[in-house]
């Protein structure tokens, strides 16, 4: 059995770094996307296409 | 369509848990005999890997609904899953290379499963710069959706690439069929990551949808407006 004698932390560190700014900025960039578009579409007095009822017109 | 927006933020919360719960799993996961800690990598750029294959499925899901019923929303779910999946594969393939220095000893090779996710990534910006080239909406659906179709034989060479050529990049670690090569205490961690993006990916899209369905809604508002200040100026 080999004993483990590297330590590769700062790849590691570096993949969830990148991962973080990567999701967590589209998520965070997204999130307000889709607030301001909805929130422009209320005061055009529409209602969001996903907050519709089935049948409802826009 | 309301009951995915009442949905959302329950697959937001979810999602999050089991995140934390995969975090938690990973930092106390052992180290990996040959790799040490670099196998920590693995817990997030497999379920990567995963979702940017799924993200395509859907896409070509969608655009063979949209193709063939001429729904718009199906128009709508296939142009959301684009750039998803098109964040999935960078990841994929950037957490690749940072695996590949200290395992492999090179950021890159041209590698058959390496060349055919870069191929992946480069259809998802290829799609999303066709959709914004063609001013004619509907013109602008059907060819993407041609487009996503013709792609999507990047796929079967993606998942079988390890098996059809003599490739660096090891056999699948995850649904390649028969058991998984992972001991338990290292697999554990893999599937509660790969379900937490799944839910990720399912959050993602459905703010993406959202965004989608609210930019084109105002578009035609927008026209409808403008129409209507023509005809009685």
């Amino acid at each position: 059995m080999t004993t483990p004698t590297l330590d590769y932390t700062p790849y590691v560190l570096a993949v969830y770094t990148v991962a973080l700014v990567v999701y967590g900025g589209a998520l965070w960039s997204w999130r307000r996307q889709a607030a301001q578009l909805e929130q422009r579409l209320r005061e055009h007095g529409a209602t969001p296409w996903l907050e519709r009822n089935p049948g409802e017109p826009s | 369509m309301k009951r995915l927006a009442k949905l959302q933020p329950l697959l937001g919360w979810a999602t999050l848990l089991l995140l934390v719960a995969g975090g938690w799993l990973i930092a106390n996961a052992p180290m990996d005999f040959q790799q040490g800690n670099s196998v920590r990598i693995i817990y997030l750029h497999v379920p990567s890997a995963k979702m940017s294959l799924l993200m395509y499925l859907a896409a070509t899901a969608c655009s063979v609904m949209y193709l063939w019923k001429k729904n718009e929303s199906m128009d709508i779910l296939a142009e959301a899953a684009v750039p998803v999946g098109a964040l999935f594969t960078a990841v994929t393939l950037a957490s690749g290379s940072i695996w590949g220095k200290p395992m492999w000893g090179t950021w890159w090779a041209w590698d058959a499963r390496l060349t055919s996710m870069l191929v992946l990534l480069i259809l998802y910006v290829g799609l999303m710069a066709l959709r914004s080239a063609i001013d004619n909406p509907v013109k602008s659906a059907q060819a993407t959706a041609v487009m996503v179709l013709i792609g999507a034989v990047d796929l079967p060479i993606i998942h079988f690439s390890v098996q059809w050529w003599r490739t660096l990049h090891q056999p699948a670690s995850l649904g390649g069929g028969g058991t998984p090569r992972i001991e338990g205490a290292l697999l554990t961690p893999l599937l509660v990551m790969a379900v937490a993006f799944i839910g990720l990916g399912g959050y993602l899209w459905a703010l993406r949808t959202r965004t989608v369905a609210a930019q084109r809604q105002l578009d035609a508002l927008e026209h409808a407006e403008e129409d209507h200040d023509d005809a009685h100026p």
